[in-house]
């Protein structure tokens, strides 16, 4: 099994975030260096297209600039609280274009033509232990967890895709996060 | 797990994943202010949606996107962050709970100037504040920050004049003591940020089902009426759900540090629901949960227990946000 980087020192991301807060633009030129490549990666998996992704990744880290204070190191860690407000971006796209991608099993590999630079944090080594962690779950919370997650859908939305009532698919997703979480810890992905 | 954890749980599953729930947010608010597992459960829940990220790939993106971002950082006017707070307001599933009263615990309360007190067993929640009301510091800035914004900028130009300052240099200062001054602002936002979006939730969601305007009595001349303002106060109902109802009184205008107690007066026996104590700017708030069977009829705030502030409680228009 491929070892990853060390994630960035939770201290040096409450620098980085303090220096954003007092509208430091360099520190933002770092925070993208550091998780630009896994968020639009994010994005672009959720909204399909380059072009809608790259705005996706714009709002986000604007958002980012302007809320950078709201962001508490004891609370979270700067990857969830970085991806949770790309995913609300992403999610308000695809409502706005109305459109929804293809949901794509998460196997496909994304990453062959372009990598992400040697020096982020996002490697392809990470990549690849989620896509493990996720690979052994049952397919019916896998399932749940790629139409959700990765396309957007409600848990409506995702009832009506897979034939499945919207209880069933809250259950799934409780389960399927939890498990989620024992293997990341199992894999020493969370911090 | 007690099932009763368990639905919640799925439900904060959503939440955490930007679904809306099927149950009111108001009431998930209320059982993670009580809970301690469920509270583990969304911040764990948190940090896996961050972390299952990595699972979309690793794509690398456009050369030139790095460069379009922070040409548009670069033309952000200040001020965004407060309105980037309003739409932020109501979205983010919180991971952070700074009125609690643990279920069997020993009353954890975080931020410093939160505090905890009961009457009658139910559980009071209290903040006392250094400012003004919170959803309007949300909006544009509080007025006091603009006040701020604006004497720098005064300030500045009297200078330039009076003592021939190079223009560039001090507008740079400026510049730097208003970033300053944005940060502090937004430190103050942050930590009453949760009472601020649960304000917002239950105004938008719910609309107040009731509300009362605290006034001035005028026989109170004691040491109540010596804040910085004259003392006045507001209060509304909001029937969040199931008959699970909150009481939030905004106060002002009180002395600053000074405890005032709030009372239902309605009944044949006043009933005392709980105290605060006001701020440096003598602001305060106090939430008060209650069920649909004792809603009081009528408040009074009392210092050093002569009544203050008096105000009966008035059905509110159906619709829309009061506070």
């Amino acid at each position: 099994m491929n070892s990853i980087p060390d994630p960035p020192h939770p201290s040096h991301d409450e620098a980085l975030m303090q220096r954003i807060a007092q509208r430091d633009e360099a520190a933002l030129a770092e925070l993208y260096d550091r998780y630009g490549a896994l968020l639009y990666s994010l994005a672009l998996r959720m909204v399909g297209t380059s072009e809608i992704a790259e705005e996706v990744l714009q709002d986000a880290l604007l958002a980012v600039w302007r809320s950078a204070w709201m962001w508490d190191a004891g609370k979270s860690s700067l990857q969830a609280w970085l991806v949770t407000i790309t995913r609300h971006r992403a999610i308000d796209a695809l409502r706005k274009t109305k459109t929804r991608t293809p949901v794509l099993p998460l196997q496909s590999d994304l990453t062959s033509d372009e990598p992400s630079p040697d020096e982020a944090f996002f490697s392809e080594a990470a990549s690849r232990q989620v896509r493990e962690a996720l690979g052994e779950l049952p397919v019916q919370l896998r399932e749940v967890l790629e139409v959700v997650y990765f396309a957007g859908l409600s848990h409506r939305e995702a009832a009506e895709r897979l034939g499945i009532p919207p209880g069933t698919v809250k259950s799934r997703l409780r389960l399927a996060l939890e498990r989620m979480g024992r293997r990341l810890r199992a894999r020493g992905l969370w911090r | 797990m007690k099932e009763s954890h368990r639905l919640i749980q799925e439900e904060l599953a959503l939440w955490a994943l930007g679904i809306a729930p099927d149950v009111p947010v108001a009431a998930l608010a209320d059982h993670l202010a009580r809970c301690p597992e469920c509270r583990r459960y969304l911040g764990e829940v948190h940090e896996t949606a961050g972390d299952l990220a990595a699972a979309a790939g690793a794509r690398r993106p456009p050369a030139s996107l790095k460069g379009r971002i922070l040409e548009r950082v670069a033309a952000e006017p200040h001020g965004a962050a407060a309105e980037e707070l309003q739409a932020l307001d109501g979205r983010m599933a919180p991971t952070s709970w700074p009125l609690t009263r643990e279920e069997g615990g020993d009353g954890e309360t975080a931020g410093g100037a939160a505090q905890e007190r009961a009457s009658d067993g139910a559980p009071l929640r209290e903040l006392a504040r250094p400012g003004q009301g919170g959803a309007e510091a949300g909006r544009g800035g509080a007025p006091w920050l603009r006040a701020m914004r604006h004497w720098l900028g005064t300030a500045a130009a009297v200078a330039a004049v009076v003592f021939g300052l190079n223009a560039v240099q001090l507008s740079g200062r400026v510049t730097s003591l208003q970033r300053e001054v944005e940060s502090w602002a937004a430190r103050y936002d942050a930590d009453f940020r949760w009472l601020r979006s649960a304000e917002y939730l239950l105004a938008h969601e719910i609309g107040p089902k009731g509300t009362a305007g605290l006034l001035p009595l005028e026989e109170s001349g004691g040491p109540g009426a010596a804040g910085p303002g004259s003392p006045r106060g507001k209060a509304v109902l909001y029937d969040a759900y199931q008959g699970r109802m909150y009481l939030l009184v905004s106060l002002d205008g009180l002395e600053a540090g000074a405890s005032y107690e709030i009372w239902e007066a309605g009944g044949v026996e006043p009933e005392m629901l709980g105290s605060v104590t006001a701020g440096e700017q003598g602001a305060a708030v106090f939430v008060h949960p209650t069920t649909g069977d004792r809603v009081p009829a009528a408040l009074e705030v009392r210092r050093q227990g002569r009544p203050v502030l008096a105000g009966e409680l008035a059905p509110a228009a159906p619709a829309g946000g009061a506070w």
